[in-house]
C-alpha cells in the first residue's frame, strides 16, 4: 500500500522545520551578522588599517586656531586631539574641532558649482560649470550699477589682502567684514578713542575679576582651552567669574556669581555701575584723565541711579553697589559684553556703556585687563556702514566663524530685485540657500591656510594649518576664483599662490625678530631670534608651531569720549520676547559633523533648533500644552516648534536655539527660511537679539 | 497513518536542528591559516620568561600598540634561533627583508568601536587574560576563522555558535562590554566607545 505525499504532509514537514530552526542559533545569528554586514557595505568608506602616524596642524574652524595633533592611518586623519602645553589652546580642542576632519565627508559637501534657477521658494539648485559661473559673475561685476562687495567672514588672512586688492581695483568695489561678535566690546572701546588705529585684546590670564554681560565665557568663547584652564585654576588664582544674564546659561551656571536680569537691560546696568563708581565711590584714576567728556558723562549718569531703574532691570540697588565696590577694589578686571553666537552683539550704545566701565576703572592699557597689541588688521569697511540697498554684486567668502549671520542682515544691503549674490563655501547651508551662485571651496585641512591673530587675543600670533586631506576635484581656492574673475575682466591683477603669500607673511614676521615660536612636537618654545633663517621659521610653522609676539610694554593712555548716550528703558513687558541663542559653531550657517548632531539630538546635550525653552509659568499663562507641537509667530513669519519648559528662563521670554540643526544638515524646509534666525527682526543697528513674538499650540 | 504526521513534523524538526547546530556554523565560517606559526609559550614560559607587555607594548601616551611589528621580532630573530622551518620562514621572509607579518587578529574590533587598552589595564586594573584568555601560554596559533557575512573573527562571537560562553574570556561583542561595565558600576554613554 503506497501513499503519495500530500500538500498537508509537506506543510507538516515545513512546520517541523520552522519550529526546529527556532531551537537553533541560525535565525538569531543570521540576524546579528546581517546587521553587522550592513555596516560593511562596499560603498561605506573604510579607513585603512596600518601603523598610526601623527601630524600636526591648526584648526581653522573658528578664529581661535587651536593646535591639533592628527592621528593618521595611511596618511589620513581618523582622530584629532589637542597639543599638550600649547600656550594658547592649552591642550584642548572644542567638541566641534575634535570632529573637524569629518566635515570633508559632510553629506551637504559641495564639490561642483551650483546655481539657483531663480529666487522663488520653488527655485531649484542646479549643477553649473565653473567657467559659465565665472563668466556670468564677471559680466555682472562689469555692468554693476551699485557697488561690488566682497564680504570676508574670516578677516586678516593673507586671502583677505587679495580680496582687498581686488576690490580696490574696481571702481565701485568695497572690501567688507562682519565684526567678530567676541570683540564687540573691544570694537566699541576702539571707537571711543580719538586715535583709531589701535588694536586691543583681553589679558584674561592675569586678570582678577571677569564680569560678563551675557558673553558665553565658559561655553566656547575665545580659545576654549584657555577659558577652561582659567576656570579650573580659580582656587589658586582667586580669579572670579561674574555673569550678568537674563537666562541661566551654561556660563551663568558655572560662574562664581550669576546676576539674573530682565532681557535687554544690560546697558542700563552698566551705567548703574558707572554711576556708583563715579558718583558714590568717587573713583578716580589715571585713565579718567583721558575722558574728554567726563562732566557731561557724570551728569547723564544721574538718570541711572540704581533705585530709579530697579523696576526696569530687576536688580536690587544693593547688588549693583556691591558689584561696583568689588570692581573698584579689584587689582585688575575685565568687563565685556554680548557676543552670543546665535543672538549676536548688543547694540552699539549698550556695548559702549559696558566698554566705558573698563575706561572708568583704568582697565585699558593695563596688564591683567585690556591690552594693546600691534595693529596688523587688513582695513575693511564694517558691514553696518555699507548703505542699505546699495550692493549690486555680493561675493561672500563664507569661511565659517561659528557665529550666526541672519540672511536679513545681508539682504538689507542689496539693491532689491537687481543683485547677484555669490557664496564661496564648501557646504550647502542656510545662507547659501539665498544666493545665486555657489562656488565650492576647499574645506578644513584640505589646503594650506594661515591663522592670523584671533579676535580678543592680548598678543599677535601666527600659525599655519597644514593640509591633512587631499583636495577634492572640482573645488577651488577662494583666491583662485578671484584670479579667474579678474582675468575675465582683463584686470591687471596677478595673485601669488597661497604658499607664496604665507611665505611672504612669514618673512615679514621673521624680520621683526620679536616673540617666540612654540613647537607642537616637543612642546618647547624658543625665541624667534634663535631661528637661523626665514625658511627654517616657515618649515617649523608648517610642521606645527605657533609664533607668539611679545606683549606690548607701553600703557595706553589716550584721549577718549565716554558718551553716555541715554539708553531707553524697555517698556513694561506685556508681550513675549523671542531671544535666539547658540553655541559657537553649531549655529545655522555652520556645518557640524553629522555624528555630533546625532549625539546632541539623542543625548539632549544641546537643545535642537526647533525646540523653544519657556518658563513653566509663561507656558501656563499662555495656556500652552507642552506635549503638543506649537507655532511660533513673529512679524517675519511663523514656524513649527516644540515647547520645553525650563526654570532657567525668565518670565515672558521664549529662548530659541539657532543650532545644532535637528538632523545635522539643513532640510529643504530649513532652506526655505523656516528657521529661528529668519524669525528674528534685524534692527537698523544690525542687532537681532530681541523680537516680539507669539506662540500657540498647533491645531490639528 | 496515525504516526505519519508526527514523523514528518519530527523529521523536519530534526533536520533543522542538524542544519542549525552543525551545517550552518560549518558554512558560516571560512578558515584562514595564520601566515606563520607562533609559540607564545616559548616566549612567556621558563625559556623565554617574557611578560605580555614586552612585545604588546604601549606608547608614551599609554596607547596600546597592538600586534608587535617585525622590528620587535628582529630584536631577537635577526638571525635564525634554532633550525625549525618556522624560524627559517620568519627570518627569510619577514625579518631579513623587514616585511611585516600579515597576522589575522582574532580580537579585531569594528572601526567604529574604540577600545583603549590603557584605561582598562591601568585604571580598571584588568589582566590581559580576562579578555584574551590564556593565549600567552598557547603553543600554536589556532586557525583564524572569519565570518563570511560580517567579516569578523569567530572569536568576536565566541567559539560556541549558541553564543553561550564556556569561559569568561570568550566573545568580544558589545553586550560583554556593557555587562562588564555594569558589573563595575561604570555609567558610560555611546560616545565612550563609539567616537
Amino acid at each position: 500500500m503506497q501513499k503519495s505525499l500530500t500538500r498537508r504532509d509537506l506543510l507538516k514537514f515545513a512546520g517541523g522545520s520552522a519550529l526546529g530552526l527556532l531551537f537553533t542559533p541560525l535565525p538569531w545569528k543570521l540576524l546579528d551578522d546581517s546587521a553587522i554586514w550592513t555596516q560593511n557595505w562596499a560603498l561605506t568608506p573604510k579607513l585603512s588599517h596600518g601603523p598610526i602616524t601623527t601630524k600636526f596642524s591648526s584648526c581653522t574652524l573658528c578664529p581661535a586656531g587651536c593646535a591639533v595633533k592628527a592621528h593618521c592611518v595611511d596618511g589620513l586623519p581618523f582622530r584629532l586631539t589637542g597639543v599638550h602645553h600649547h600656550p594658547m589652546s592649552n591642550g584642548a580642542v572644542c567638541a566641534r574641532g575634535l570632529a573637524g576632519h569629518h566635515l570633508a565627508y559632510h553629506p551637504l559637501r559641495m564639490t561642483i558649482p551650483h546655481k539657483f534657477s531663480g529666487r522663488s521658494a520653488e527655485s531649484r539648485l542646479i549643477p553649473y560649470t565653473l567657467n559659465n559661473s565665472i563668466k556670468e559673475i564677471s559680466a555682472a561685476i562689469d555692468s554693476a550699477q551699485g557697488s561690488v562687495v566682497i564680504l570676508d567672514q574670516s578677516p586678516n588672512r593673507t586671502s583677505s589682502i587679495i580680496f582687498k586688492q581686488f576690490t580696490e581695483k574696481l571702481q565701485n568695489g568695497i572690501y567688507a567684514t562682519l565684526s567678530s561678535d567676541e570683540e564687540s566690546t573691544l570694537l566699541a572701546l576702539q571707537e571711543m578713542f580719538d586715535e583709531k588705529n589701535i588694536s586691543l585684546g583681553y589679558d584674561f590670564e592675569k586678570t582678577e575679576m571677569i564680569v560678563s554681560f551675557g558673553a558665553p565665557l565658559l561655553d566656547g568663547f575665545g580659545t576654549p582651552g584657555l577659558m577652561t584652564k582659567l576656570y579650573n585654576e580659580r582656587k589658586t588664582s582667586r580669579k572670579k567669574f561674574i555673569q550678568i544674564e537674563s537666562c541661566q546659561s551654561r556660563t551663568a551656571l558655572q560662574a562664581d556669581q550669576w546676576i539674573p536680569i530682565k532681557p535687554g537691560v544690560e546697558g542700563i546696568i552698566a551705567l548703574n555701575i558707572a554711576f556708583v563708581l563715579l558718583n558714590e565711590i568717587k573713583l578716580h584714576n589715571q585713565n579718567s584723565n583721558g575722558a574728554k567728556d567726563i562732566s557731561e558723562y557724570k551728569k547723564n549718569l544721574k538718570n541711572f541711579i540704581p533705585e530709579r531703574t530697579e523696576h526696569a532691570t530687576g536688580i536690587q540697588p544693593g547688588v549693583i553697589r556691591k558689584l561696583a565696590l568689588d570692581l573698584a577694589s579689584a587689582r585688575s578686571s575685565i568687563i565685556l559684553g554680548g557676543a552670543d553666537p546665535g543672538g549676536g552683539s548688543f547694540g552699539k550704545e549698550t556695548e559702549k556703556a559696558i566698554a566705558g566701565l573698563n575706561l572708568i576703572l583704568g582697565n585699558v592699557g593695563k596688564s591683567g585687563a585690556i591690552t594693546e597689541r600691534k595693529n596688523e588688521n587688513v582695513q575693511a569697511e564694517p558691514w553696518p556702514k555699507i548703505p542699505d540697498h546699495s550692493i549690486s554684486v555680493l561675493i561672500m567668502d563664507s569661511y565659517e566663524t561659528g557665529y550666526a549671520v541672519p540672511w536679513q542682515l545681508i539682504e538689507q544691503k542689496l539693491i532689491p530685485d537687481n543683485n547677484i549674490v555669490v557664496t564661496l563655501l564648501p557646504y550647502l547651508n542656510e545662507i547659501s540657500a539665498h544666493t545665486d551662485y555657489i562656488i565650492p571651496t576647499t574645506t578644513y585641512y584640505e589646503s594650506v591656510r594661515d591663522i592670523p591673530t584671533p579676535a580678543g587675543s592680548p598678543v599677535n600670533t601666527f600659525a599655519i594649518s597644514q593640509p591633512l586631506l587631499p583636495k577634492p576635484d572640482g573645488t577651488i581656492e577662494e583666491t583662485e576664483f578671484i584670479s579667474q574673475v579678474a582675468s575675465v575682466l582683463h584686470m591687471d591683477f596677478t595673485i601669488a599662490s597661497a604658499e607664496e603669500r604665507i611665505k611672504e607673511k612669514v618673512n615679514s614676521i621673521y624680520s621683526t625678530k620679536r616673540g617666540k615660536l612654540f613647537s607642537f612636537s616637543d612642546g618647547q618654545s624658543k625665541p624667534l631670534i634663535d631661528i637661523s633663517t626665514a625658511n627654517d621659521f616657515y618649515s617649523q610653522l608648517l610642521d606645527g608651531a605657533t609664533w607668539i609676539d611679545e606683549k606690548a610694554s607701553k600703557n595706553l593712555v589716550k584721549k577718549f569720549s565716554l558718551k553716555a548716550d541715554i539708553i531707553a528703558q524697555p517698556s513694561s513687558q506685556d508681550r513675549l520676547l523671542l531671544i535666539p541663542f547658540g553655541w559657537r559653531g553649531a549655529v545655522s550657517s555652520s556645518s557640524l559633523s553629522p555624528i555630533m548632531s546625532k549625539l546632541f539630538q539623542e543625548s539632549e546635550l544641546r537643545e535642537n533648533a526647533n525646540t523653544v525653552l519657556m518658563n513653566p509659568q509663561t507656558i501656563a499663562d499662555a495656556k500652552l500644552n507642552e506635549t503638543q507641537n506649537a507655532i511660533l509667530e513673529t512679524k517675519s513669519g511663523s514656524m513649527p516648534v516644540k515647547i520645553k519648559s525650563s526654570n532657567t528662563v525668565p518670565l515672558n521670554v521664549i529662548y530659541i536655539p539657532v543650532g545644532p540643526l535637528p538632523n545635522g544638515s539643513p532640510s529643504k524646509a530649513y532652506l526655505n527660511n523656516l528657521n529661528a534666525l529668519s524669525m528674528c527682526e534685524v534692527k537698523s543697528d544690525g542687532t537681532w537679539r530681541i523680537t516680539n513674538a507669539a506662540i500657540r499650540n498647533q491645531t490639528v | 497513518m496515525k504516526y505519519t504526521s508526527a514523523l514528518l513534523f519530527g523529521s523536519g524538526f530534526l533536520i533543522s536542528l542538524i542544519v542549525g547546530w552543525f551545517l550552518f556554523p560549518a558554512a558560516l565560517y571560512r578558515s584562514e591559516p595564520q601566515p606563520i606559526q607562533f609559540n607564545h609559550k616559548i616566549h612567556t614560559g621558563e625559556k623565554g620568561g617574557m611578560a605580555c607587555t614586552e612585545c604588546h607594548t604601549t606608547d608614551d601616551a599609554g596607547k596600546f600598540q597592538g600586534i608587535p611589528r617585525i622590528a620587535k621580532c628582529a630584536e631577537c630573530h635577526a638571525a635564525p634561533l634554532g633550525e625549525s622551518d618556522v624560524e627559517k620562514i620568519l627570518v627569510e621572509q619577514y625579518t631579513t627583508p623587514n616585511q611585516e607579518i600579515p597576522w589575522h587578529v582574532y580580537s579585531r574590533q569594528p572601526d567604529n568601536a574604540y577600545f583603549p587598552h590603557a584605561s582598562h589595564t591601568t585604571l580598571g586594573k584588568m589582566k590581559c587574560v580576562e579578555c584574551h584568555g590564556d593565549h600567552g601560554n598557547s603553543e600554536s596559533l589556532e586557525v583564524y576563522q572569519v565570518n563570511r557575512i560580517s567579516g569578523y573573527s569567530r572569536d568576536i562571537w565566541g567559539k560556541n555558535i549558541s553564543g553561550i560562553q564556556s569561559q569568561p574570556w570568550e566573545g568580544m561583542k558589545m553586550d560583554r562590554c556593557v555587562r562588564c561595565h555594569a558589573e563595575r558600576s561604570r555609567k558610560d554613554g555611546c560616545i565612550a566607545c563609539h567616537k
